[in-house]
């Protein structure tokens, strides 16, 4: 039976020379700051972007994407290749933070990056102030697709396992395989997960105003 | 239908595609900047871990070849019986003489001790000599060649004593062992203890009947290499314990078969030396040409002889230990132990002195040199 959710927009990670070049990169990265520069280059989007899906709010997006990251960093050493890519490694790290987060916070409350990681320190000034300048742009940027944030909302009041599988699966492409390698389940389990938080969403949907624009 | 709009609504909406490059460059910066890779131990850390338990393991496997090998440790028979396999499964020496030289020993004195030299030569020539241990004075000598045997004449004569078995047919008063109880058994003889002193003129032999491959004279032939066999082919041999023996001062190691063969005894009354009516006697009934037919009062059959009768039929058990020397791992000696109830009642014990192939020299078989006289086979 067809999977009913797979898109065309899927991205094929069983390339070799794709998974032979990302394994010298990240072997390398364990050793080499220049090379995990490069690992951080390829992945920082995808990453950042996940966790703004799943969170729905730019700084807190930002907070969460340094911590991965900075966690990336210190558990490098830690990574065996076992016929998983590397990616899906990364976005089980950015999955556990932003969980985790969720867990600890049940909603969200301001982080600031020097409290999340003592390791790093911003400090000029002028840095912040670009930066503070390029978060209130892309907050507002957010605010402007509102279609994404009344769905969010919707998406938001799941549970936690459902809002993961969406967003991999609707927001970041991933196909079945993908998303069974990020949250180390099988793509049977994967698969009825997907249809019950689809389920799930339906019913809050329906009491929304949004699902009646559907409908309409 | 309506999970379908959801679905599509899921992916008709757009996610926001939204990158912060200057938080990205700063993070960046802040990583590659970070201790965590200024530290050289980072890299060395992995290694270190690595020598250290590579290292550690190394030195473990070490210890543990050191203990195996010089602390003292329990060895199964199996193991012994496998480095005895080495020694023993040789192939067949072409052109040379199996040299054997035994010493034979028994705990009582009916038979004595004596040294015993074999000389094989491709299954057809065999010679063998019986020395008395104390003296070296040759008591026996045998030379068989060419499907001639060649003896020492010691010109003693034979024995006119007389044992009275009664041939083929039944008397009234005889006992008569089942004849296919005999047919199983072999039939070892030998003086009881008490035998001059308390009958005179008569004599008092233990017969025993072991339903085993056990005779006396089997026992004296046996080889290294026939030991070994029976060994191998013997499930149950069981590894006893090491020692120094006493003899030769060097460490044994000691292997035991307890075999419970069916044995019986029983007494036979005589009137004197009658080893050569004894050895008729044996040799026939192991050729099944006559049944036992003991002159007696009793008119008990053999096997239903009680213990206050003539004839005694009693369980012994027999205990064969092997000794095999742990510096060269070839069979040193091998104990056959008789115990009549536990206690021990005889012992044998055959220990080999050399076992070894040596050249092809016609002299060795040479009767006349040795002044050993053509015996006529007897029927």
């Amino acid at each position: 039976m067809k999977d009913p959710y797979i898109s065309i927009n899927e991205v094929f990670i069983d390339d070799p020379v794709k998974m032979s070049n990302e394994y010298n990169l990240v072997e390398q990265a364990k050793n080499d700051r220049f090379a995990f520069g490069e690992l951080f280059d390829r992945y920082y989007n995808d990453i950042y972007k996940y966790i703004l899906h799943r969170t729905a709010n730019i700084e807190l997006a930002q907070d969460l994407t340094s911590d991965t990251f900075i966690k990336v960093m210190k558990k490098l050493w830690t990574f065996r290749w076992r016929k998983v890519p590397f990616s899906a490694w990364l976005f089980k790290i950015a999955s556990n933070e932003v969980n985790g987060y969720y867990r600890k916070y049940k909603s969200y409350k301001k982080v600031s990056l020097e409290n999340l990681n003592d390791n790093i320190n911003i400090d000029t000034v002028s840095e912040n102030f670009q930066i503070q300048k390029e978060l209130k742009e892309a907050e507002a940027k957010l605010e402007e697709n509102i279609m994404f944030l009344e769905l969010h909302k919707a998406i938001a009041s799941l549970k936690n396992k459902y809002q993961e599988v969406i967003t991999l699966r609707f927001f970041e492409n991933k196909k079945i395989k993908e998303i069974a390698e990020i949250s180390g389940k099988s793509e049977g389990t994967v698969k009825s997960l997907v249809h019950r938080a689809v389920k799930q969403l339906h019913s809050k949907l329906s009491s929304s105003n949004l699902n009646g624009g559907i409908e309409q | 239908m309506k999970i379908e709009k959801s679905i599509e609504m899921l992916k008709k909406v757009k996610p926001p595609e939204i990158f912060l490059e200057l938080s990205k460059a700063k993070l960046r910066q802040q990583l590659l900047d970070n201790k965590h890779f200024k530290k050289k131990p980072f890299r060395k850390r992995h290694y270190i871990f690595r020598y250290a338990f590579s290292t550690a393991a190394v030195i473990g496997i070490v210890m543990a070849f050191v203990l195996f090998r010089f602390l003292p440790r329990e060895v199964s028979a199996k193991e012994l019986i496998n480095n005895l396999e080495a020694v023993y499964n040789r192939s067949f020496v072409a052109d040379k003489i199996h040299y054997i030289k035994t010493l034979f020993k028994t705990k009582g004195e009916h038979f004595g001790s004596y040294l015993m030299e074999t000389w094989k030569y491709q299954e057809n020539m065999i010679r063998v000599m019986f020395k008395n241990e104390t003296n070296d004075k040759i008591i026996g000598h045998v030379i068989y060649k060419e499907n001639n045997k060649y003896e020492l004449q010691t010109g003693k004569k034979d024995s006119n004593y007389k044992i009275r078995i009664v041939k083929k047919d039944l008397g009234p008063g005889g006992i008569c062992a089942d004849e296919k109880t005999i047919k199983a058994y072999r039939i070892m003889v030998f003086p009881t203890k008490t035998s001059d002193k308390t009958t005179g003129k008569k004599k008092k032999v233990n017969i025993l009947m072991i339903k085993d491959n056990f005779d006396i004279f089997g026992f004296c032939s046996q080889t290294p290499q026939n030991i070994f066999d029976k060994l191998k082919a013997d499930p149950y041999v069981e590894y006893i314990g090491s020692e120094i023996d006493i003899n030769t001062h060097k460490k044994v190691v000691i292997l035991e078969r307890k075999s419970s063969p069916d044995v019986k005894s029983f007494q036979l009354e005589y009137e004197d030396d009658i080893q050569t009516e004894m050895n008729w006697f044996i040799e026939k009934l192991r050729k099944k040409e006559i049944k036992l037919r003991v002159d007696t009062e009793s008119k008990i059959p053999l096997e239903q002889s009680g213990p206050n009768e003539n004839l005694k039929l009693e369980r012994i058990n027999v205990v064969e230990t092997t000794k095999i020397e742990t510096e060269t791992g070839r069979i040193f000696q091998i104990t056959y132990s008789l115990y009549k109830k536990d206690k021990l009642m005889d012992k044998y014990e055959l220990t080999f002195l050399e076992d070894c192939f040596v050249d092809y020299d016609p002299e060795i078989f040479n009767h006349r040199a040795f002044g050993l006289k053509i015996k006529k086979n007897e029927s």
